[in-house]
């Protein structure tokens, strides 16, 4: 049915023309619109130029030494990683480079730019480093350095006036192409700046572009081929394995030693075979007989730790335990067990990998510390995000679960690790654990780190879930239910993805929060980024005592990170902003 | 129709159910046929909201038996979901999926609870969408659509699960008068069908004209019963004169 057209007594009228915003009346308007804002106005100005000429000042005077920045560059990428295997980290650089070529496919890159746009942004860089080069002539900078900033901020925005003036139509251009062109803008600058040193990795800056920019294309001729959901899928895959791959095997570079494998390899694969023969029976059994094959299973799993078995066999009974245990419940229907055959393969056959790797010894020519500056706070960083957000979700699905013992545990975590610093759990983490494992079995400073963080981190990520989680309204339970669905199929479909897209703001300041907290590993004796700019640079020989510039550069690249990862999800929140009600 | 023949659908025997102290049912009893066309009225806070979420169990009873398509309703019914997607609700305040298009809305319970495929589930969604009136819709947010037509993507939403028996809350009492009438327009259809439909609703005129019979809720039981021409003209009880006084005589 539909409203019969019908005719109203008077048509729709365009709204009136908005007044046109003339830079004075601009003003006027908003910055001297009463006797105290234009006093206001003329006060902050004043604050605002004695602020950014302290800075030049600053910046320019003749005691920086900003030339020990770029041949510590190696240090600050990766600390005291051997410099002879520098390719391993070349090679890491070029996976991540890759797969960002992918993502950009749907980071809405395939998207286009507004000239007109682009050409205002160039004349507002244009003014604003025209006025910081007028500023300059106050300040103790070099006269090379004036011309570039005067001239350079003149040209720009001479440029982008001109440019704006000239056209008469907006045109827009790809999103991709203006990435592509950034690139290799910012390659030819970086390679007439930092000539000295860039000269001998230029090479493989090029290669990291070029490979960014191949991906990208590959990308987009796959999207025409596969449907966006796989190539999303498949590119989040990518991007789990990668992190593994970079950090155990690619920088790591692992040797086996296989006479020390040999003795247990074959039992452990034994024991994941009989895994899926346990996990068909147990399905199939009833429940008796069901717990009584758990019962012996266990048994053989606390047995195989009085009896000295190979490690990796003890903990894959135990794992085999765990998941023998969950079977009645969670594979009773045939396609629910393929789904439990599949788990228990990846589940085991990930652990052995984990302690095939750990077995193995490296080849790096030091060994230990293989992880240190940027790199160490990047893999703390993104590990502990990544860590944290299943061991946070199930938490947050803990505490407001109906079963009183799951909710009682997950709080009293919750509760023990909020309310203890984190340089605590560091120090715990350090110094305790290793008394509870077993003998002669201690994990790396680094995993040990990664590990405190994920789990001090889960806690609060915990919270803001549950945040999320409760904002959810009854309807829409009661619309699940009253359709059938179960109490899984309801929190994964209708309940986490309306919970995680109300929790996004909060979940983004919790990033960047563990980003900078990632500074604390110091304390444990690790070499991230922030230590190796207060240590490490100003005591090498040649930038001895240049403290002062190299806590600025740390304190404007963690700037760089946690900015962009700011805006990035602004982005996705308004993407996913669609549905919301 | 007063007591369980072989074709009733839904069985209800004293039925009693407390929130805490207060007792919302005191003891409901009633039989729907298959195909039959029930409406409940009363006034706010006698219990028939309550009654008819304890025939899908969001509200569980504490006393008495409901047997629904011959399962009785007990606590330890292993299996409450297969029931449930037996039996579709639509609710005031429509509940839909805000997160999720109209057509995802419709497909999702048919993929993950009837196992059907995407393709399959799909059809089925534009088909219910036809008729409900709205396949240009489908591609759009609940939040883009008038409160008509996020009813009717609920209705859809029900009926993409074929269930035997559906339960309207108060379908249309969180809508404008002018999109009242769309829904009831589907109703009607959906009764014209041979659905087995219990709808508590304050909307007499879809009662008298659609339902076969209607029952009246006072305090948490049936005070009156009785098909449309009877109850509306020759009410027994001076309670239901009373309410329908009320009720009409504006």
């Amino acid at each position: 049915m539909s409203l019969q057209p019908h005719e109203l007594p008077r048509p729709s009228e365009p709204p009136p023309k908005a007044l046109r915003s003339t830079g004075i009346n601009w003003m006027r308007r908003n910055l001297f619109n009463s006797v105290f804002s234009g006093a206001l106005t003329v006060l902050l100005t004043v604050g605002l130029l004695v602020g950014i000429l302290a800075v030049l000042r600053f910046l320019f005077s003749p005691e920086r030494r900003w030339e020990v920045i770029p041949p510590n560059a190696v240090n600050y990428a990766v600390g005291s990683y051997p410099r002879e295997d520098l390719a391993n980290v070349w090679r890491s650089v070029w996976i991540i480079a890759a797969l960002a070529g992918l993502s950009t496919v749907f980071w809405g890159l395939g998207g286009r730019v507004s000239l007109i746009r682009t050409l205002a942004a160039v004349r507002a860089a244009g003014v604003t480093v025209l006025v910081v080069g007028a500023l300059s002539l106050w300040s103790p900078a070099g006269f090379a350095v004036r011309s570039w900033l005067v001239w350079g901020g003149a040209f720009l925005a001479a440029a982008g006036w001109a440019g704006m003036r000239s056209i008469r139509e907006d045109r827009t251009f790809s999103a991709a192409s203006a990435l592509a062109a950034l690139l290799l803008g910012g390659l030819a600058i970086g390679w007439f700046l930092l000539d000295a040193v860039a000269a001998q990795w230029h090479g493989r800056l090029v290669v990291t572009a070029l490979l960014l920019l191949a991906f990208h294309w590959i990308g987009r001729l796959a999207g025409t081929r596969i449907s966006e959901q796989t190539m999303k899928r498949g590119t989040t895959l990518l991007w789990l394995l990668s992190f593994p791959v970079i950090y155990l095997h690619v920088q790591r570079s692992p040797r086996l030693v296989w006479e020390e494998v040999t003795p247990w390899l074959p039992w452990a694969g034994l024991v994941v075979v009989a895994g899926l023969a346990v996990i068909g029976l147990v399905s199939r059994l009833g429940r008796e007989q069901a717990a009584a094959v758990n019962f012996l299973l266990g048994g053989v799993a606390i047995l195989s730790w009085a009896v000295q078995w190979p490690m990796a066999i003890r903990v894959l009974a135990l794992l085999l335990t765990l998941f023998s245990l969950a079977t009645p419940t969670f594979a009773a229907s045939p396609q629910s067990r393929r789904i439990f055959y599949w788990s228990w393969l990846g589940g085991s056959l990930c652990l052995l990998y984990f302690f095939l790797l750990g077995t193995g010894s490296t080849d790096l020519a030091t060994r230990g510390e293989f992880l240190g500056g940027f790199n160490l706070t990047l893999m703390l960083a993104v590990g502990g995000i990544a860590l944290s957000f299943p061991v946070g979700l199930v938490l947050a699905l803990g505490r407001t679960s109906t079963m009183p013992v799951f909710r009682l545990m997950s709080t009293a975590y919750i509760e023990v690790v909020r309310g203890v610093p984190l340089i605590t759990v560091l120090f715990f983490a350090d110094k305790v654990i290793p008394r509870f494992l077993p003998q002669g079995l201690d994990f790396a400073g680094e995993a040990k780190a990664l590990l405190a963080i994920a789990a001090f981190s889960a806690a609060y990520l915990a919270e803001n879930l549950r945040g999320g989680l409760q904002s959810v309204s009854t309807g829409q339970f009661e619309a699940a239910r009253s359709l059938g669905m179960t109490t899984a199929q309801m929190t994964m479909l209708i309940t986490l993805p309306q919970a995680l897209r109300a929790v996004i703001p909060a979940m983004v300041g919790q990033a960047i929060a563990l980003f900078k907290d990632t500074s604390l590993v110091a304390i444990i004796g690790l070499a991230d980024f922030l230590r190796v700019a207060r240590d490490v640079v100003p005591n090498q020989p040649d930038s001895l005592g240049s403290i002062l510039e190299n806590l600025l550069l740390a304190a404007v690249v963690y700037w760089i990170f946690a900015f962009s990862f700011s805006r990035a999800s602004l982005r996705l929140e308004k993407r996913l902003g669609v549905g919301t009600r | 129709m007063e007591n369980g023949t072989t074709n009733d659908i839904i069985i209800c025997e004293n039925v009693k159910k407390w929130f805490g102290d207060f007792q919302a049912l005191r003891g409901v009893t009633v039989s729907v046929a298959e195909g039959e066309v029930v409406v409940i009225i009363g006034p706010s806070g006698s219990g028939k909201s309550t009654f008819i979420r304890c025939i899908n169990r969001l509200e569980q009873h504490q006393e008495g038996r409901i047997i629904v398509g011959g399962t009785e309703l007990t606590s330890d019914v292993r299996n409450i979901e297969r029931i449930r997607s037996e039996v579709g609700m639509v609710f005031q305040q429509f509940n839909l999926f805000p997160h999720l298009t109209v057509l995802q809305n419709i497909t999702l319970a048919q993929i993950w609870v009837r196992k059907r495929t995407r393709a399959e589930a799909e059809e089925r969604a534009r088909e219910l969408l036809e008729r409900v009136g709205i396949p240009e819709q489908a591609s759009k947010y609940p939040g883009q659509l008038s409160g008509g037509q996020q009813q009717r993507v609920a209705i859809a939403r029900s009926l993409a699960m074929d269930p035997k028996i559906m339960l309207f809350d108060e379908p249309t009492s969180a809508l404008d008068p002018e999109m009242i009438k769309e829904v009831l327009e589907v109703m009607q259809e959906l009764a014209q069908t041979g659905m087995t439909i219990l709808a508590v609703t304050h909307e007499m005129g879809f009662a008298r004209e659609v339902a076969n019979r209607i029952l009246l809720f006072d305090e948490g039981q049936i005070i009156e019963e009785g098909p449309p021409a009877q109850f509306f003209n020759n009410p027994r009880h001076p309670r239901t004169r009373m309410f329908l006084s009320q009720i009409l005589s504006h």
